[in-house]
């Protein structure tokens, strides 16, 4: 067992802050000790209103956990997108590949009846002998990216 | 410092009450915690909004209720919105709550701080220490305050704990609060086992430290004020 470590004793401005914080300390757990009607009580001595001051708490809660459940789908599309960009950066390819090697998987692509299309639609503009061999890479990695998608 | 020797009497039925835990804490060996969004929709919202409140209304000087109700609200909403920052397991809702209240009323435009109270932040800041509002330490070392204006806050720093010290003394109770203050053992539980005293007699002293804690910070307020003041009419005269 480690012995527990010992407190450091406070400075003078430190003891100005520790006692705010025990005079709020002791506010709090007083407050919390209170019963129901004893909190209503010192609510109303103190010129407050409990009813409306506990409708209101109850309102507010109320609109936001609609206001949660209305904004799930946030944290959902989130995770989504951030599975996205795990299979994006997964499928990004880390060395340049050889201009041979490039044609030669775009050729593959071609093949398979997923791809044909897609690809035909990205030489539409420029042909492979036109395009520089970033460009073939790039085109590759978003065939890459759809084919990981499709699998999944 | 000859000191009364008592049995630790049990807690009064409040304190034992306050004791139990605050939110219901699932058994983990059974059942999986409770997310802090779960928690949160789970509450008695009547109930922690009145005690939000009072405690707002306490902590901003009892003056006005509806700008308690809007610190309690505000607490409520960032809790809301930043749930992952509450863990259920470790810690009542109603510290989360006030800490965040506390906060907000700090930070708050109406709360208007003493020249004592800005000096003593601004001393913690030299000492390399500050809180964020709650109790959880900061780094905030400052090095470019001039090392005159340091030395003077920590001189006023030094004038509280001695001018406090002599308006406590004779007060046993309270004088052995400060000293544990001082050694770092804050919480009623923590000072009631290092010193047996009850709890009863514990918080009535807490109390009575905290009073003269503001009547001293109140008399460093007015003279640096004064202070103030005499050096702005004395830089007229010269001008």
């Amino acid at each position: 067992m480690t012995a527990p470590k010992p407190k450091k004793p406070l400075t003078d401005a430190g003891l100005w802050k520790a006692i705010q914080e025990m005079a709020a300390q002791d506010d709090m757990d007083e407050i919390l000790a209170m019963t129901d009607a004893e909190l209503d009580a010192e609510i109303r001595a103190n010129g407050g209103d409990p009813e409306a001051i506990g409708a209101a708490g109850v309102a507010l809660a109320k609109e936001l956990d609609e206001r949660n459940t209305r904004l799930a789908w946030h944290g959902e599309m989130h995770d989504k997108l951030a599975d996205f960009q795990k299979v994006a950066d997964a499928s990004r390819t880390k060395a340049p590949l050889p201009r041979p090697e490039l044609l030669r998987r775009l050729a593959a692509a071609r093949k398979d009846p997923r791809f044909a299309t897609p690809v035909a639609a990205l030489f539409q503009k420029k042909t492979e002998e036109a395009s520089t061999d970033e460009e073939l890479q790039a085109l590759l990695d978003q065939i890459d990216l759809l084919a990981k998608l499709d699998e999944t | 410092m000859s000191m009364h020797v008592e049995i630790l009497q049990p807690p009064p039925p409040s304190r034992r009450r306050l004791e139990a835990p605050l939110d219901p804490v699932p058994d983990r060996t059974t059942f999986p915690a409770m997310t802090a969004q779960e928690a949160l929709r789970t509450q008695n919202w009547a109930r922690v909004s009145k005690q939000l409140t009072m405690f707002a209304f306490r902590h901003t000087g009892k003056r006005s209720w509806a700008n308690a109700e809007d610190l309690a609200q505000q607490a409520i909403a960032d809790a809301y919105a930043r749930a992952d920052g509450w863990d259920p397991a470790k810690q009542p809702l109603m510290a989360h709550l006030c800490r965040r209240v506390w906060g907000l009323a700090t930070n708050s435009y109406h709360h208007k701080r003493s020249s004592f109270e800005v000096a003593m932040q601004s001393a913690l800041k030299s000492y390399g220490v500050s809180y964020d509002g709650g109790r959880k330490e900061i780094d905030a070392r400052s090095s470019d305050d001039p090392l005159d204006e340091v030395v003077d806050r920590q001189r006023l720093a030094a004038a509280y704990r001695t001018q406090l010290a002599q308006r406590l003394a004779g007060d046993e109770t309270a004088m052995l609060v400060l000293s544990l203050l001082l050694e770092g053992t804050d919480t009623p539980l923590d000072q009631a086992k290092a010193s047996g005293v009850p709890h009863a007699r514990l918080a009535e002293a807490r109390r009575r430290v905290f009073h003269h804690a503001k009547k001293v910070s109140k008399e460093l307020a007015d003279e640096i004020d004064s202070e103030d003041e005499s050096d702005s009419c004395s830089d007229e005269v010269t001008s």
